[in-house]
């Protein structure tokens, strides 16, 4: 072959080659053009092969010739390949087009128990105050529930129409309140003290909407050297806010209890009117949350506290209470019932 | 208890001047809650005015109402008032509803606002009022009708002026009543006069007193029925009792002036004489009661127990028996009545009665709250004794119901009272109290001054005497000595009286916190929770027929509400079940639910101690019983078409991923699972889940009792018994599990991190199998014995086993995937095929396992 005639081959070639790669209208088309090309059996590999046989004055120039043209065959190639590529991408993504606005395919999550929720709520908030988590039995003493309470042995709760005794001696009985605590971690632990005490309590009350012979409350005790009447104020005030939320103001009430005095019921502002008065609170603008007092100097003497060096003061709130007030709940048993449609919405 | 406003500004303490509203919240912050106040008699809202009929035409389009203008202020325009009454004359005086006012629907007495508007096409401007209307028609007196206040010609006419507050002219006014709740120390404030001296004391004003003399109805001589002594039996159950006898009385129907007042409290007046003792245990607190003393025969009244199998009639016609813990009153011996609760049919005042012993005395509160109790009989009277009565006022009460009823009850003129019986004391010694103005400064941080205690406390009673520096002493009056015994109470009262408000709310000091929250339960809710399961809290009271309950261990309540709460449980799982049987009854297809509680068990290690023990370390140390937390588990799937399901190992993955949450580690070196046999639960569905070795703490909460006897058992899991659930009304398979929590609380370990190899790990298949003949003969052939065995003999190399796959036809085959690693070198392909041989080699020799070729 001539050298004219190879350099027509050539240019014929970068002519048909960039026409066939233009044409190829997928990647296995272009795929089969460019083997066509450039394969080991390929025309331009051919062509390149032949420079071989050129005289060896004309190879440069034809290599040199032959190679731009590979090269623009290449470059245009990759090109159209690129573009195949992403029109190929395109309407793969098209294809695989999803109604999005369709559920999400879950595991349905459970629902942890209204109380549960409450009881951790308080608790974060006398934690976050320096308050430690305190425990006792609920099968107790009438010393621990009634002695050292600083109750007289003539007090009507100590009936058997108000408290369950057990087969376990005639002094063991279920305890009606979580005030045992604060007994009995006084005796075990020096002040100062800062603790609250979760639990389960028992009274032997007919079942109704308001009541259920068990229930359950949070205790709280702080003793320490110059605890005064306004920083039991202060505390439960900045308690109610923490728990709901809001800048509530609170009312703190004359009340009697055994086991504090001054006694007091705390009041607070109506969380759900924000104390303009609605169906919570009965119109009242307050709702009664807890009680609470100075810890009563028998008590603390009782425990082996010196009531002369350390005062304190205690509270009580009752979970199922805070919950039905909280929730919008009319009936105490639901706590109890665990029907499902009760706990899925909490 | 119910106080008429009225009543106390009439005869205790001046209120005019204050809104019901401001006297409610004024108690209410002194320790007196008023629940509420309701309206007792008419509340009228005006204008309801005087006016004078003018004319009276026939209504155009009724037969029975007429037209009447009616002028309601001299000089005005009358104005057009339609009328249905037939009393009604031209020139007559009546009262008149404007519109505005606010009157009573005398068909219901609901209010009624009156509006102008037309009546049957005729405007009306108004209402006339009948007495009904007004509120005022309690008694027949004004007839039917409009009210006419004067006739036409009467010379009454003159005195109205037209236009004048007919309410103001008829003394139409409620009256406001408190409900205050009775407060159980402050016996002495459960009456008019009590609460008042608190509302005296809390507004700062004067207390007033009402006054009556009896001394001129006194005659010492007059001698009435045939007792002449009263006697005790103790003093302690009756310190004092009083009799004093009235000669001359005629029983007759109510007086209005006490009878308004009792209605207005909600007391049903009687008669002239049972209102009067009503009154005055109303007014001063003090129960009364008097007998007819023609009905009684003995020589002496007085106070016993009574005896077993003693009976009486009360009067409210119920035969009581009797037994020694209550108290009796007693004509010589014959019961006449039930000290301090109820009196006895027998010697009730009638309308024969003419001579009457009125008893008044102090009874122990202890004994008549145990009477009361034990014979489900309560009373005003009860409840006053029961709060305490103040045995020094006794005698005043019982003087001043002799004198109402001399001087309103008398057959001819006023009653003659007799000279009193008395027995036992009501001298009462006084009681001194010191007050260091520092302890109030140091309990409730406000200065108060000698000069402000005496301002304070005196108007309650209190005598304060000036003391050494800084100390005052206090004589406790005898109505308060009961809860005003220290210091501390005399704080309380000037807290109390110069107001809570008054103290400014302050932030403790210092923090203390010497323990972390234990996060072990929320840890727990939160991943049971994300496997979709939801928290019950069951009761922890149960029936005696609950399963699995363990005699000998039992706590028992002696005294239940029911069988339904007699027992403390003893494991969670009962009450899941009945929590299951309770949602599938109402149409749940999937059940899952939780409960972390605890157990009761009676202790087996000692008895229950003594609590009185001085020792405070030995004494809270003690327990009474063991109370285990507990944690457990139910799933039940009713739709057999869900992909979700719920079979045995649906809840072992559970509580497996549970306890990996948990930081509990479940490799075979740390836990092993074991068949398990747990009442209640399928026998051969059942697996207890335990420690290798035995724990290094908590081994105290070795139960004793069934599985969780084993301390190392930190819990199982398996299906629900088929006749459990049958009997539950389950018919779904069910499966629970219940662990330990203080246990896997002392398991629990903190995190720690291990290099990560970056050699290349090795995977291969190895499937299994056993022949019929060989799973016969051998029952150790199990999952966790094959995977224990491959682990052993695969090397430290062999870093992970999984089952793949069990099928099972004559035989059984277990495919396994194993994976090898060496962290330091990269593994070859024939020391993996080695290490494989070797296992396959170690099974064939100790499981009989053959493999395919």
């Amino acid at each position: 072959m001539s050298t004219q005639d190879l350099e027509k081959n050539i240019a014929d070639l970068e002519s048909s080659a960039l026409s066939a790669i233009a044409k190829a209208d997928s990647l296995e088309n272009l795929e089969q053009v460019r083997l066509n090309l450039l394969g080991q059996k390929g025309e331009l590999t051919g062509i390149l092969r032949g420079l071989s046989a050129l005289d060896k004055s004309e190879r440069p120039r034809i290599g040199q010739l032959a190679n731009v043209v590979k090269v623009k065959i290449e470059e245009a190639h990759e090109a159209r390949k690129e573009a195949l590529f992403q029109s190929h991408i395109d309407s793969k993504l098209k294809a695989e087009a999803l109604d999005v606005t369709a559920p999400g395919r879950i595991r349905a999550l459970g629902h942890v128990h209204p109380l549960s929720q409450i009881r951790e709520e308080i608790l974060s908030v006398f934690y976050s105050m320096g308050f430690e988590v305190a425990d006792g039995p609920e099968i107790e003493s009438d010393y621990y529930n009634f002695d050292a309470l600083n109750t007289p042995a003539s007090h009507p709760a100590r009936d058997e129409q108000d408290t369950f005794y057990t087969n376990l001696g005639a002094n063991v009985l279920l305890r009606s309140q979580t005030s045992t605590v604060q007994i009995r971690v006084m005796e075990k632990n020096p002040p100062p003290l800062r603790i609250v005490a979760p639990g389960r309590v028992y009274r032997n009350e007919e079942v109704n909407a308001r009541k259920y012979p068990l229930f359950h409350q949070v205790e709280g005790l702080l003793i320490d050297k110059a605890v005064t009447f306004g920083q039991l104020k202060g505390t439960l005030t900045a308690f109610i806010q923490a728990l709901f939320k809001k800048p509530l103001k609170t009312r703190f009430r004359p009340d009697f209890f055994p086991f504090t005095e001054p006694s007091a019921e705390l009041d607070s502002q109506c969380p759900f009117c924000n104390g303009k008065g609605c169906k919570t609170c009965g119109g009242r603008g307050w709702l009664e949350l807890l009680g609470c007092g100075m810890v009563d100097p028998n008590v603390l003497k009782g425990a082996g506290i010196d009531p002369e060096e350390w005062s304190g003061f205690a509270f009580g709130m009752g979970l199922e209470r805070l919950a039905m007030l909280k929730y919008g709940v009319n009936d105490i048993r639901h706590f109890y019932t665990n029907d499902l449609r009760f706990l899925e919405q909490f | 208890m119910k106080v008429s406003l009225d009543w106390l500004n009439s005869d205790y303490v001046d209120l005019s001047d204050l809104s019901h509203e401001q006297v409610a919240e004024k108690l209410t912050m002194g320790a007196f809650e008023v629940e509420e106040v309701t309206v007792h008699g008419s509340d009228l809202e005006g204008p309801v005015v005087v006016g004078e009929i003018l004319e009276i035409h026939q209504h155009p389009n009724a037969d029975k109402i007429r037209l009447t203008r009616t002028r309601v202020k001299a000089g005005d325009e009358p104005l057009d008032i339609v009328c249905g009454a037939q009393n009604i004359e031209v020139g007559q005086i009546i009262p008149v509803a404007l519109p505005g006012a606010k009157v009573v629907n005398r068909h219901d007495g609901s209010p009624l606002p009156i509006k102008a508007s037309a009546i049957r096409g005729v405007k009306s401007n108004g209402m006339l009022c009948s007495a009904a209307e007004l509120g005022i028609a309690c008694d027949d007196k004004f007839g039917e009708g409009i009210l006419v206040l004067a006739d036409k010609d009467s010379p009454k006419k003159s005195g109205f002026t037209l236009g004048a507050d007919a309410r103001e002219l008829l003394q139409i006014k409620p009256d406001h009543i408190m409900h205050v709740e009775p407060r159980s120390n402050r016996g002495d404030a459960l009456c008019v006069a009590g609460l008042a001296r608190e509302i005296a004391a809390l507004f700062n004003r004067p207390l007033k007193q009402p006054t009556w003399n009896l001394e001129q109805y006194e005659n010492k001589e007059a001698k009435v029925g045939t007792i002449y002594s009263v006697k005790l039996e103790n003093e302690e159950d009756c310190p004092f009792f009083s009799l004093i006898p009235i000669k001359g009385v005629k029983v007759g129907p109510s007086i209005p002036e006490i009878s308004k007042r009792l209605e207005a409290i909600g007391v049903r007046p009687v008669n002239n004489v049972v209102d009067i003792t009503n009154y005055v245990m109303h007014e001063l607190g003090q129960p009364l009661h008097a007998y007819d003393a023609a009905k009684l025969s003995g020589s002496s009244m007085g106070v016993r127990r009574a005896r077993a199998g003693e009976k009486l009639t009360t009067l409210d016609e119920k035969v009581r028996e009797l037994t020694p813990e209550v108290m009796l009153i007693v004509d010589d011996d014959t019961a006449i009545g039930v000290a301090g609760i109820m009196g006895g049919k027998d010697s009730e005042i009638s309308d024969s009665t003419t001579d009457i012993y009125l008893e008044a005395a102090c009874f122990s509160q202890a004994v008549v709250r145990r009477g009361s109790r034990l014979l489900g009989l309560s009373s005003d009277a009860s409840l006053r004794f029961e709060r305490r009565v103040d045995v020094a006022s006794v005698f005043h009460a019982a003087r001043r119901a002799a004198y109402l009823i001399a001087h309103y009850c008398g057959a001819s003129g006023p009653a003659q009272v007799g000279k009193a019986m008395m027995a036992g004391s009501d001298k009462v010694s006084d009681v001194f109290l010191t007050l260091r103005l520092s302890a109030v400064k140091r309990l409730l941080d406000i200065e108060v001054t000698a000069e402000r205690v005496r301002e304070l406390l005196s108007p309650l009673g209190f005598k304060v005497e000036a003391g050494e520096s800084g100390q005052l002493k206090i004589a406790v009056p005898s109505f308060r000595q009961a809860d005003v015994t220290r210091e501390i109470d005399l704080i309380e009262e000037i807290c109390r009286l110069n107001g809570y408000d008054a103290i400014a709310a302050t932030m403790p000091k210092g923090i203390v916190c010497r323990q972390a929250k234990d996060d072990t339960l929320v840890k727990a809710q939160g991943a049971l929770v994300g496997m979709g399961l939801s928290e019950a809290w069951c009761s922890s009271l149960v029936p005696a027929s609950e399963n699995g309950i363990n005699e000998d261990y039992l706590v028992q309540v002696l005294n239940p509400l029911s069988k339904d709460h007699q027992y403390l449980r003893q494991s969670l799982v009962p009450g899941l079940v009945h929590a299951l049987a309770h949602n599938l009854d109402r149409g749940q297809k999937k059940v899952a639910l939780f409960e972390s509680g605890r157990v009761y068990f009676k202790d087996w290690e000692e008895p229950a101690p003594d609590n009185k023990s001085d020792n405070r370390q030995e004494r809270s140390a003690k327990l009474f019983a063991k109370e285990i937390n507990r944690l457990a588990a139910i799933i039940c799937q009713a739709d057999k078409q869900s992909s979700e399901k719920a079979d045995f190992y649906t809840m072992k993955g559970v509580l497996e991923n549970l306890l990996s949450g948990l930081a509990i580690s479940l490799a075979a070196d740390k836990v092993n699972w074991q068949a398990a046999s747990v009442p209640g639960l399928h026998p051969f569905r059942c697996a207890a889940l335990a420690l290798n070795r035995p724990p290094k703490k908590g081994s105290d909460h070795s139960d004793k009792v069934g599985i969780f006897g084993n301390p190392m058992v930190l819990g199982y899991v398996g299906q629900i018994h088929p006749s459990y659930a049958h009997a539950m009304g389950i018919k779904e398979e069910a499966f629970v599990f219940e662990i330990d929590l203080d246990r896997i609380g002392a398991e629990r370990k903190a995190a720690k991190f291990s290099e990560i190899a970056n050699t290349p790990s090795m995977v291969r298949d190895l499937t299994i199998d056993f022949s019929k003949e060989v799973l016969e003969k051998q029952n150790d052939i199990n999952h966790q014995n094959i995977v224990r065995l491959i682990m052993r003999s695969g090397s430290k190399n062999l870093v992970d086993v999984q089952l793949v796959s069990v099928y099972q036809s004559e035989g059984a085959a277990h495919t396994y995937r194993l994976t090898f690693q060496n962290p330091s070198e990269t593994l070859t392909g024939e020391e993996v095929d080695n290490l494989v041989k070797e296992v396959k080699s170690q099974l064939t020799k100790q499981l009989n396992a053959s493999f395919r070729a």
